[in-house]
């Protein structure tokens, strides 16, 4: 008995040791953790006299070259400004939006940050971003920046006043692959009956390949809206009584003739087709054609090559009007919360310079706001860049904006309508009752707005 | 059922001295040992899960702040009349019984065969329980690459002549089983791992003698394997139930709900919801339907499965 | 018994008369025996192709250039890589979130074993109510619960820090890790530790030398639970942090995923990064879960 109690003691002193050792490593562990991951709110910011300002910014849209350039924009930046310094927060493109609201919700917002025109309603109805206005004009930008961009930021607000630099704009084109084109004998598309001729000849099943690539996926409306109302004539989103122009007939019939492509011209998968889904089809040879912006020429240009892919800006409605769609401006904004305005105004400030927006449009591959820069070789050389800009200089040329201001137009044209679009390309829905609920929703949330 | 003792003394009965804590002192012991638990639960989610209780009470949306204030009970009628609540309610069952079905009876035969002795064993056990490991995001990515139709499997079974190019697994009728198989490939080695560990303490002896007692696999499996694992895979089942009823990375992902909500579950309802459209106080009665839902089930399903001397 | 499991080679070795006496096994026996073997080898090897077949897809876009389509990643190409690592900070994600999925691993690990004992062997008062509190906070989804969360941080200074990862990973996963460990402690019989105490050990004593060791497996499948889940978190990961050097591989995983980005490549390269170091670990882990009882029981 005495030895079996000896040789528990040993053992316990054994136990003793190593739980010793433990307790040493896990606290020395804690300590190391404790400089450089413990509590702490993001880096401080000293002084509020002007002297070595720190500024923090989100980036709405992060992947791995955009943020390579966006640090690139914000050292040149820094470089022009000493004393201010940028810290770069990349947040995820598919749950941004969620962790502004929590930090809007929370006080805890950053100073700068990326938002396309489509979040601005969000964001200024929480009540978290600066307008910009008397800044803007005070420093003479209404003169620098092309008037359409600063225009249709100040339409994607409720209020209608500025929140976003007018920097960059997306637009939308038709990307065709012009090797296949060729290879069938057909001519650059140049109206929407050589659109459908084209879809047509170019579906062979046998080979898997298809003539078009349908989005029936998440984030359909923005596509569904550049295949229709160009063809369609139709240039407003609302009528002047704040009805909406979904149901009008024009934009019936050419949506009826979308959606016919369904399964004749397009996969059978397209039905859940995504950004992702879409692209990695054109990419890899099973589809002819491809609705996207500008935004997307360099995925496409990666996987096929520059010589084989072109864009065209949506043709002109039958009775020959220029529509053009998907114009949205992405920029800079600064938050009302910011201790920092005067320094995070001159980040804006250079964003919509002719250095800053030169740099960050090329790189971005989006249409500069900055008109000196509009007219500098890079652009000209971008291909569907110049098809959207020869589009746009169309004298009757109207730009079709869409109601970003409208706090549920996000939630219906995704949420809502998706899965009644899923149905009409299943058959189970026709485009007229479609359309019809589609544009009943939209007029009901348009007067609202208006009675406000 | 004896299992080798420490010593070869003969048992004495236990006095109330020699057990090693007595007294006063003695009875609060359980409640010091659960106190980190408890504390941690209470201090952190009490608060959290009692606000989405007071949102469902309440019309709440931020980017329409003007319409907020007091609901009452306005949220819920409105669930009452929603047919796509009651869709996902009937989906939600279907896509949770069928799921966590097929991961355990899957994962306890592949821990039925991995407890085995073969060779190549440990190589085998580490790869068919490494899906567990891989994440969230990457297990959608993963399975996304599979069901692309232009660079996924299906594109390469048209090459070969089966099934026709640009049909897509998840747009079709195939829809549900393909979102199923994907989740299955992370689920089953949740229960294999768990199956198999519980296993570990199932004395080889047992076996033995009922082989030389002529006892038949099966009759093994009923009378020795499943009365020691039934106590871990009763809850292993319930805690999995929960969590796939809950999780709607993958659903989210490969399908989003669709096509033509057909794969929307009520916690996938609620994401979209709440947090896409925003209409937080929607979504938190959403959510307390659904928290009531899942407490309802839980207590039926312990008390069904709650045996004679089993004490929980 | 253990000769008859003697391979051919050492029985040949041995001289027919001192072997010891072996009945040969009948025909029957030995078909039993094949089909015994194939039955485990079959299903063993179907599993393997389930489950290694993703794997394959994700090596292949990864190792393979963009645009092709052949089924083997050849000609093999680094590219993806240096995309995905040289554009974000995998590095320092990578060290954030084995600090955070150590730690949740600690943390969770201590309490499931002091909480499970506790269930395992004391029946008393309010245990059934505790069990099913903590169920029921399984039940509400942690994004409905962030802002509450996030303000609960704050008042507590804990915002951007990885402990409110560590927390918030060890309070929704702590009803998992109980239970399962309560089941592994109430494996082990009673009258183990029971003898222990008659020895004049404390309970803490008997607890550590003669459980703790028989608890192996289960210590390690409910640690690697822990592990695995802190480490695969998203969601608190982006919304309680907010500078960029603390953030987590998750995080860090979904910049390849967008709008605008449908870089396959990069995203299967991003995704073998990450995964090698899990699986890697998770592999030589899961060895001790098949510890048998008889590594422990009969010592000293």
């Amino acid at each position: 008995m005495k030895r079996d109690r000896v040789l528990a003691q040993r053992q316990m002193r054994r136990t003793k040791n190593l739980g010793a050792v433990m307790g040493i490593a896990l606290a020395s562990t804690l300590v190391l953790a404790g400089c450089g991951g413990g509590s702490g709110a993001p880096a401080a910011n000293t002084g509020d006299s002007g002297e070595d300002v720190v500024l923090e910014l989100w980036d709405t849209d992060t992947r791995p070259e955009r943020t390579e350039n966006l640090k690139t924009l914000i050292s040149m930046f820094e470089e022009e400004n000493p004393g201010i310094t940028i810290n770069y927060l990349g947040l995820p493109t598919d749950s941004y939006m969620q962790k502004i609201s929590t930090a809007i919700a929370t006080k805890s917002t950053p100073d700068l940050v990326t938002p396309k025109a489509s979040d601005i309603s969000a964001l200024v109805a929480q009540g978290a971003l600066e307008p910009i206005d008397e800044q803007f004009e005070a420093g003479g930008w209404d003169e620098q920046i092309a008037t359409t961009m600063t225009e249709s930021s100040k339409a994607a607000s409720p209020d209608g006043k500025l929140y976003l630099t007018p920097a960059t704009s997306l637009a939308d084109v038709i990307y065709y692959r012009s090797d296949l084109f060729d290879a069938a004998g057909l001519d650059a598309p140049t109206s929407w009956d050589d659109f459908y001729e084209a879809a047509d000849t170019l579906t062979d099943k046998s080979i898997g390949q298809f003539g078009y690539t349908i989005r029936g996926g998440a984030g359909f409306f923005p596509q569904f809206v550049e295949m229709v109302y160009p063809k369609a004539g139709v240039d407003t989103f609302f009528r002047k009584d704040g009805t909406s122009t979904l149901d009008d007939p024009k934009v019936i019939k050419a949506a009826e003739e979308y959606a016919a492509l369904y399964n004749k011209d397009t996969a059978q998968s397209d039905l859940t087709a995504d950004f992702k889904t879409m692209v990695a089809q054109f990419g890899a040879g099973g589809s002819a054609m491809l609705s996207h912006s500008i935004g997307s020429y360099p995925s496409h240009v990666a996987a096929l090559g520059a010589d084989k892919v072109e864009g065209v800006a949506p043709f002109p409605s039958d009775d020959g009007s220029t529509i053009l769609t998907g114009w949205m401006t992405t920029g800079f904004s600064m938050f009302k919360n910011s201790e920092h305005k005067e320094a995070a105004w001159k980040f804006l400030e250079f964003t919509m310079s002719a250095e800053g927006n030169s740099f960050w449009a090329e790189k971005s591959g989006y249409l500069p706001g900055n008109l000196e820069v509009a007219d500098e070789a890079w652009v000209t050389e971008n291909q569907p860049m110049q098809s959207a800009l020869a589009a746009a200089a169309a004298p009757d040329a109207v730009l079709l904006q869409q109601p970003y201001y409208l706090p549920e137009f996000g939630s219906i044209t995704t949420t809502d309508l998706l899965p009644e679009w899923q149905r009409v390309l299943q058959g189970d829905l026709t485009v007229k009752e479609f359309l019809t609920t589609a544009a009943a929703s939209l007029t009901e949330a348009q007067q609202e707005y208006l009675g406000k | 059922m004896a299992l080798p003792t420490l010593t070869s003394r003969p048992k004495r009965i236990l006095s109330t001295r020699s057990k090693p804590t007595s007294g006063r002192l003695a009875r609060f012991y359980p409640y010091f040992l659960i106190a980190p638990a408890a504390i941690l639960t209470v201090v952190f989610l009490v608060y959290p899960v009692g606000s989405v209780f007071y949102f469902s009470l309440q019309h709440s949306n931020v980017t329409q702040p003007w319409k907020d204030g007091f609901a009452g009970l306005e949220n819920f009628i409105a669930l009452g009349s929603d047919p796509l609540f009651w869709r996902s309610l009937s989906f939600t069952a279907q896509w949770v019984v069928v799921e966590v079905g097929l991961q355990f009876v899957f994962g306890l035969a592949l821990a039925l065969l991995i407890n085995k002795t073969f060779i190549g064993r440990g190589i085998a056990r580490a790869l068919v329980f490494s899906p567990w490991a891989v994440s969230g995001i990457l297990t959608t990515t993963i399975w996304i690459l599979i069901y692309n139709p232009s660079t996924g499997i299906g594109r390469y079974l048209a090459d070969i002549g089966i099934g026709e190019y640009g049909t897509s697994f998840l747009a079709g009728d195939t829809t549900f089983w393909a979102v199923v198989l994907a989740e299955m490939w992370k689920g089953i080695p949740f229960f294999a791992i768990l199956i198999l560990a519980d296993l570990q303490s199932v004395s080889l002896e047992l076996y033995e003698s009922a082989d030389v007692d002529g006892a038949g696999k099966i009759r093994q499996f009923t009378s020795i394997t499943w009365p020691h694992i039934r106590q871990a895979v009763i809850i292993a089942t319930l805690l999995r139930a929960v969590w796939e009823f809950n999780n709607v990375d993958l659903l989210y992902t490969l399908t989003g709900g669709g096509p033509a909500s057909s794969t929307t579950t009520l916690p996938l309802y609620v994401a979209q919801t709440a947090i896409h459209d925003r209409d937080f106080g929607y979504g938190s009665a959403l959510t307390v339907v659904a928290f009531v839902i899942l407490t309802f089930f839980s207590l039926i399903y312990l008390r069904v499965t709650k045996s004679k001397g089993d004490d929980k | 018994m253990t000769a008859l499991l003697t391979p051919p080679s050492t029985a040949k070795s041995v001289r027919r008369d001192s072997a010891p006496f072996v009945r040969p096994l009948s025909a029957e026996k030995k078909r039993a025996r094949r089909i015994d073997r194939v039955l485990t080898y079959v299903p063993v090897a179907l599993f393997l192709v389930f489950t290694m077949v993703p794997f394959y897809w994700m090596l292949l876009f990864a190792f393979r250039p963009t645009g092709s389509t052949s089924l083997v990643p050849w000609p093999i190409t680094l590219d993806h890589f240096s995309t995905v690592w040289n554009g974000s900070g995998f590095g320092i994600y990578f060290q954030n979130s084995l600090f955070v999925a150590v730690m949740s691993l600690v943390v969770s690990t201590v309490i499931a074993l002091l909480g499970g004992y506790a269930l395992a062997r004391f029946p008393f008062k309010g245990k059934a109510l505790f069990l099913v509190a903590m169920l029921c906070t399984q039940f509400v989804p942690g994004a409905m619960m962030l802002i509450p969360l996030f303000e609960i941080f704050n008042t507590l200074g804990l915002t951007n820090s990885l402990w409110s990862l560590i927390i918030s990973d060890t309070v929704f996963h702590l009803p998992l890790s109980l239970i399962l460990m309560a089941g592994f402690i109430r494996n082990v019989p009673m009258e183990l530790e029971e003898a222990a105490w008659v020895d004049g050990c404390t309970r803490i004593q008997a607890f550590r030398l003669i459980i703790l060791p028989l608890l192996k497996p289960g210590i390690v499948a409910v640690g690697s639970f822990a592990f695995i889940s802190a480490w695969n978190n998203f969601l608190f990961a982006i919304m309680f942090l907010s500078s960029q050097d603390r953030f987590t591989v998750p995080v860090g995983l979904s910049y390849l995923l967008g709008e605008f980005g449908a870089d396959f490549g990069a995203l299967a390269a991003g995704g073998v990064i990450a995964i090698v170091p899990v699986v890697v670990l998770f592999a030589y882990v899961q060895k001790f879960l098949v510890q048998g009882l008889s590594a422990g029981a009969v010592k000293g």
